[in-house]
């Protein structure tokens, strides 16, 4: 029963891999609002700017946070976007963009809060059409 | 001596001894490695590796599809990886497939060993494989979804594993695994083949150790017999048949890629001449998924069935697009070709259509080529960020301690579409040049013989002019279940 | 036998060598692309999108959007203007009355500007509205059409069925009908 014994052994190195791997990046502060805008809305292919406007659960604007973004196709095999958002004021936040495709994307917001908390949150957008 | 009651017989001349010009097998390094009894099971753990990969990184990593092994390696890596080695090589991943591995245990718990039924041994079930695999590609959203993707490939073990167990001759390559049938088909159009060095030798050989095995060394799986090897068809290139021989008479020799379908006899069956029709239609239809009229389509559909999910649109654009446009360009065009050529009663448009239907391997092997060269082109180094953000995951930083997200063409983007064009057209070239040769090897005159290729030359055009169309529009990479229309 | 075969082959590749660069042109990313965001322009902002990408003769849209610079407020009721000059060559001016009915966004405007000929081209948007009138305008560049490589995209592939019909017929003149097959017994 060699080949069994074999296949065990790598289902117990795949479990422990599993166990040791760091967790995924957690949203610490899930009770603040990080809302998401899009200029041109609705996103077309070519410039943009996106603006994350990052609010306590008051309603009142969180400065100092440092964010980036990730964007992603959804695709594999496609490269992603990485920037990082520059603070204009009044909890609104601005990465200047482009899209290269039409299609779906998965934008990921990474961030750390000025309490020191880790922020993450992910938007799906559409951009483009199905055509004229 | 003789007498005048015996008749004397001469030799039979051999089934198939073409002169043997170089033997890979015997090439310094490269030969002893291959020949080597263990050199398989190597290579298939190297694979099995990358399966765990898949499977681990798949249900424990980011579910985020440019960012996981589990769907760079499946959907990038393997695709473009795939039909390089058939270009260059031949059927390099049923050599090193993993999922037959399983097979030693599966043997020994081999409830009856019986074959499969005769109903199933033919191409029907790996036909009805590709389409299922490839409606849910498009419906699941496979390319998007790690998770999912480490099913699929658990599911082939799974498959693989009870096929194994309950019957021989390798069933699952043969009749079932959808890479399988892919990889059989375009290995036809492959520049390397198993064959005899000299055909007396087999003539004399008593044990047929090549199919039957030897005591270290299992026979041919799917029972190809060496000498009478004339195709790539249904060989999963394992090398069993040149490790068993005693005499070492078994070279993988180079030939024409287009020996096979422009020259070779095909068996005259339905089934592998639908499945080379089909597969071809299957790469239109891949391809014409991620461009924006599939979208249209699938609105309209939906609009007019009254539907939230793209279930039931996608299933029916595959039953056209997979299986009645390919039976009507195979069905139609044997039936046309055998009376234009004449050719009346029983059986004509099954023999016209296994003369004439190999044509379509080069031209699917074209389109295959252009898209899955695509993907691996513009995103075949993805896999160095993923794999490092994987290390980085683990607590492993020596491969950077960030990953290199800026990694991903392996060719300039201005070389994709010309090298995109150009495969179609190849494609196209040699497909018409092997209708050309099958025709003219008929014993018709030229204008006749013409006459019976027309219906396949005009379906191979109108298959060219939609792939180049379809590949020159903009892509979109729209999930159909991100849309929420799952 | 050979000789033929050789002759079907070399045709075949050559006219496809040719072919390829007219067939390779590509679509570009396709779809919309922003040419001015928010753009100040008078009493209002100006938000040009313009398609295909790129833009190729005889096919370019160009989509507009009004914003009241104080209120945000979207204005649907100016007469928007589109026209189209060609900057360092010669073609003729083109202009277009840009309307709600073919934008994509019913408050938007868009107008089809068929341009003539590949090159650079001013666009201006005359803008005569309720927060009266406005001038905006960009450069555009204008691809050759793909109706150039549409045509190669089918006639290639027809050219090599009209080869394949051309080798026949010729064989048919010059060489006898072949004698038997000689294919040998199936394969597997």
């Amino acid at each position: 029963m060699r080949p069994a014994s074999h296949l065990l052994l790598l289902a117990l190195l795949l479990a422990t891999a599993a166990c040791t791997r760091r967790s995924p990046r957690a949203d610490q502060a899930p009770e603040v609002d990080l809302l998401l805008e899009v200029e041109p809305s609705p996103p077309a292919v070519g410039q943009a700017v996106l603006y994350l406007i990052l609010t306590s659960s008051d309603g009142i604007p969180i400065e100092g946070a440092e964010l980036s973004v990730r964007v992603d196709m959804t695709h594999a095999g496609m490269q992603p976007v990485l920037r990082d958002a520059v603070h204009l004021g009044e909890g609104r936040y601005q990465v200047p963009f482009e899209w290269t495709m039409n299609g779906n994307w998965i934008l990921t917001v990474e961030g750390t809060l000025p309490d020191g908390r880790k922020l993450l949150r992910t938007f799906a957008l559409s951009v483009g059409g199905s055509g004229r | 001596m003789t007498d005048s009651k015996t008749r004397l017989v001469e030799p039979r001349q051999a089934l198939y001894h073409p002169p043997l010009r170089f033997d890979v097998l015997h090439l310094p390094l490269l030969g002893p490695l291959l020949r080597w009894r263990w050199s398989r099971l190597v290579f298939q753990l190297a694979l099995l590796a990358v399966a765990a990969l898949i499977v681990y990184d798949g249900f424990s990593g980011p579910q985020l599809a440019p960012a996981n092994s589990a769907t760079v390696l499946a959907w990038v890596h393997y695709r473009g990886l795939v039909i390089l080695a058939l270009l260059l090589v031949g059927n390099l991943f049923c050599f090193a497939c993993p999922f037959t591995l399983p097979r030693t245990l599966a043997r020994k718990l081999s409830i009856s060993g019986r074959r499969l039924p005769s109903a199933l041994r033919n191409k029907w079930v790996s036909i009805a494989a590709l389409m299922s695999i490839f409606w849910l590609y498009e419906w699941l959203d496979l390319w998007a979804s790690p998770l999912l993707t480490a099913w699929v490939a658990l599911a082939y073990f799974l498959v693989a594993f009870t096929l194994e167990a309950i019957f021989t001759e390798s069933p699952f390559c043969k009749y079932v695994c959808p890479l399988g049938a892919f990889n059989f088909v375009y290995s036809t159009a492959s520049p390397l083949q198993i064959r005899a060095v000299e055909a007396s030798v087999c003539r004399s050989c008593k044990g047929k150790e090549c199919i039957n095995g030897s005591e270290t060394v299992l026979g041919c799986g799917t029972e190809l017999f060496v000498p009478t090897l004339r195709s790539n068809m249904d060989c999963v290139f394992c090398l069993d048949c040149a490790r068993a021989c005693p005499y070492d008479n078994v070279a993988l020799a180079p030939r024409s890629p287009l020996t096979e379908a422009s020259e070779r006899r095909w068996p005259a069956r339905w089934d592998l001449a639908f499945l080379i029709v089909s597969l071809t239609f299957m790469g239109l239809l891949n391809a014409f998924g991620m461009v924006p009229p599939v979208y249209t389509l699938l609105d309209k559909m939906r609009a007019a069935l009254g539907l939230h999910s793209d279930a039931w649109p996608l299933l029916l654009t595959y039953v056209f697009g997979t299986l009645l446009l390919p039976s009507v360009v195979l069905f139609g065009s044997g039936w046309l070709s055998a009376r234009l050529g004449l050719q009346r009663g029983r059986g004509a448009a099954r023999r016209f259509a296994a003369r004439y239907a190999p044509a379509f391997v080069p031209m699917g092997f074209g389109i295959w080529l252009a898209h899955y060269g695509f993907h691996f082109a513009i995103g075949g180094l993805t896999i160095v960020p993923v794999l490092q953000s994987l290390a980085l995951d683990h607590g492993i930083g020596q491969f950077g301690a960030q990953p290199n997200w800026e990694l991903s063409y392996l060719l300039p983007a201005d070389w994709i579409l010309p090298f995109q064009v150009f495969a179609v057209l190849l494609g196209f070239a040699a497909a018409l040049y092997s209708l050309g040769r099958r025709a003219l090897k008929r014993d018709v005159e030229p204008a006749r013989a013409l006459l019976e290729i027309l219906p396949w030359a005009l379906a191979l055009t109108l298959i060219t002019i939609a792939s180049l169309s379809i590949f020159n529009l903009p892509m979109e990479m729209r999930g159909t279940s991100q849309m929420g229309n799952r | 036998m050979r000789k033929i075969t050789l002759i079907l082959l070399a045709n075949l590749i050559a006219f496809y060598i040719f072919a390829l660069p007219a067939v390779a042109e590509g679509p570009g990313t396709g779809g919309r692309r922003v040419r001015l965001d928010d753009e100040p322009a008078g009493a209002y902002l100006v938000r040009v999108v313009t398609s295909p990408t790129p833009p190729r003769v005889e096919n370019l849209y160009v989509e507009i959007r009004l914003l009241n610079a104080s209120s945000s407020d979207v204005v649907t009721d100016a007469e928007v203007t589109v026209r189209a000059q060609p900057s360092g060559f010669d073609a003729s001016s083109l202009e277009a009355t840009a309307t709600h009915d073919i934008a994509p966004i019913p408050d938007e405007y868009a107008a089809h500007l068929p341009v003539e000929a590949a090159g650079v081209w001013e666009i201006q948007i005359r803008i005569d509205g309720p927060l009266g009138p406005a001038q905006v305008s960009f450069l555009e560049r204008v691809s050759s059409p793909t109706a150039v490589g549409a045509v190669l995209s089918v006639g290639a592939p027809v050219a090599g069925l009209l080869i394949l019909g051309i080798v026949f017929l010729r064989l048919q003149r010059k060489n006898p009908p072949q004698s038997g097959e000689s294919e040998g017994p199936t394969p597997g």
